[in-house]
């Protein structure tokens, strides 16, 4: 049992001195979570989202990565929507490397899908560091607008990056599945990626 | 039937000011943390806000951070203060600092930490900090710098969330 060492003010007549204060409504739910093993995996999808249409307003995924490519300290990461590799994104992110900060946009000409720049580590970042992101997808199912995205992501190491990401699917479609890949090189072992939707 | 992700473990709510407020005995049954404060100090102006955790005291909580303020927009590196800093608080206003501890009950890789701050006193941040252990983080310590103090009717919230 957690014991907090300072205590909520009483409430309504409740009082919080245990961790185990009892759930809380929640508005967000686990859909689905992926753990890579032993063998890396090129990308990551999560499939069948159609079904969650009309029950979920929002999605957001939470990964926490390491990735293989050989000599480097980064990897790129693509998030791509239903498929589509054409000229349909667009990408833009605010990015602080320790020592200066950066702002770089991605019109039409990235394919494949919302690009998230040094999102993932490369073979060479310090050991048992792992890149995380909260990517935040609204409104996926409409088919009233394009699918925005943003994402707050970061790793620490070798190198050093916090970003901030904003992108867009540029197709009014129901989501029907999410898949990341890793743009040179695979997912490792240890990696998380998990799925959540909002009402 | 899909589960519900996210779990209110406790909130604090200061009656009166205060060096520090713990969360101790955090269970390994979660997936990640998320650390909503609502706070003031009764210092100053752009105090550094900290989380020590599992007590450790070293430098380690490399970290990398971006802020914006009336100066332009910078970014910066740190790990010399013995916890992982999440943000900024003055003794004004209250700033909101949510920080987000992923994966933290696992033991394959050390803790990479997102934290985001809005405070009064000039600036807005992103932070990506890595705590350099594989332990299970089990407690959580909030404080300010120079032995500051946090003020009364600041608020923390623990929630765990599953994966």
């Amino acid at each position: 049992m957690i014991k907090s060492a300072l205590q909520s003010s009483l409430t309504n007549d409740v009082k919080y001195n245990s961790m185990s204060v009892g759930n809380l409504p929640s508005s967000e739910y686990l859909i689905q979570t992926t753990l890579v093993g032993a063998t890396p995996a090129a990308t990551v999808e999560f499939s069948d989202l159609g079904q969650y249409a009309g029950v979920y307003r929002h999605l957001q995924l939470v990964f926490v990565s390491r990735g293989n490519r050989s000599s480097a300290d980064t990897s790129d990461i693509y998030v791509q929507f239903n498929g589509d590799t054409g000229a349909n994104y667009n990408s833009h992110y605010l990015r602080g490397n320790g020592s200066a900060m950066e702002s770089v946009a991605y019109t039409s000409s990235n394919n494949n899908g919302v690009f998230l720049s040094q999102a993932n580590t490369g073979a060479i970042q310090t050991a048992n560091s792992f890149a995380v992101a909260i990517i935040d997808i609204l409104d996926p199912f409409e088919t009233t607008k394009f699918k925005t995205v943003r994402a707050l992501a970061g790793v620490t190491g070798v190198v050093n990056r916090i970003f901030l990401h904003s992108g867009a699917w540029r197709n009014t479609a129901s989501l029907t599945s999410i898949t990341l890949d890793d743009t040179a090189g695979n997912f490792t072992q240890y990696s998380r990626f998990s799925l959540y939707g909002v009402v | 039937m899909a589960l519900q992700s996210t779990t209110a473990l406790a909130t604090v709510t200061l009656q009166a000011a205060s060096s520090t407020v713990t969360f101790s005995g955090i269970p390994n049954t979660y997936r990640d943390l998320i650390l909503v404060s609502d706070v003031k100090n009764i210092n100053g102006e752009n105090y550094n806000t900290y989380v020590r955790i599992n007590g450790d005291t070293g430098n380690n909580n490399p970290s990398v951070i971006m802020q914006g303020n009336s100066s332009g927009a910078t970014s910066f590196t740190r790990n010399t203060d013995g916890a992982a800093q999440i943000g900024w608080t003055d003794n004004q206003d209250n700033s909101i600092i949510i920080t987000q501890f992923l994966d933290y009950s696992a033991t394959d890789k050390h803790k990479t930490i997102l934290s985001r701050n809005n405070t009064r006193a000039v600036r807005v941040t992103a932070h990506a900090i890595r705590w350099t252990n594989t332990n299970p983080i089990t407690s959580l310590q909030v404080f300010v710098e120079a032995s500051g103090t946090l003020a009364a009717g600041s608020t923390f919230s623990l929630y765990g969330r599953i994966a």
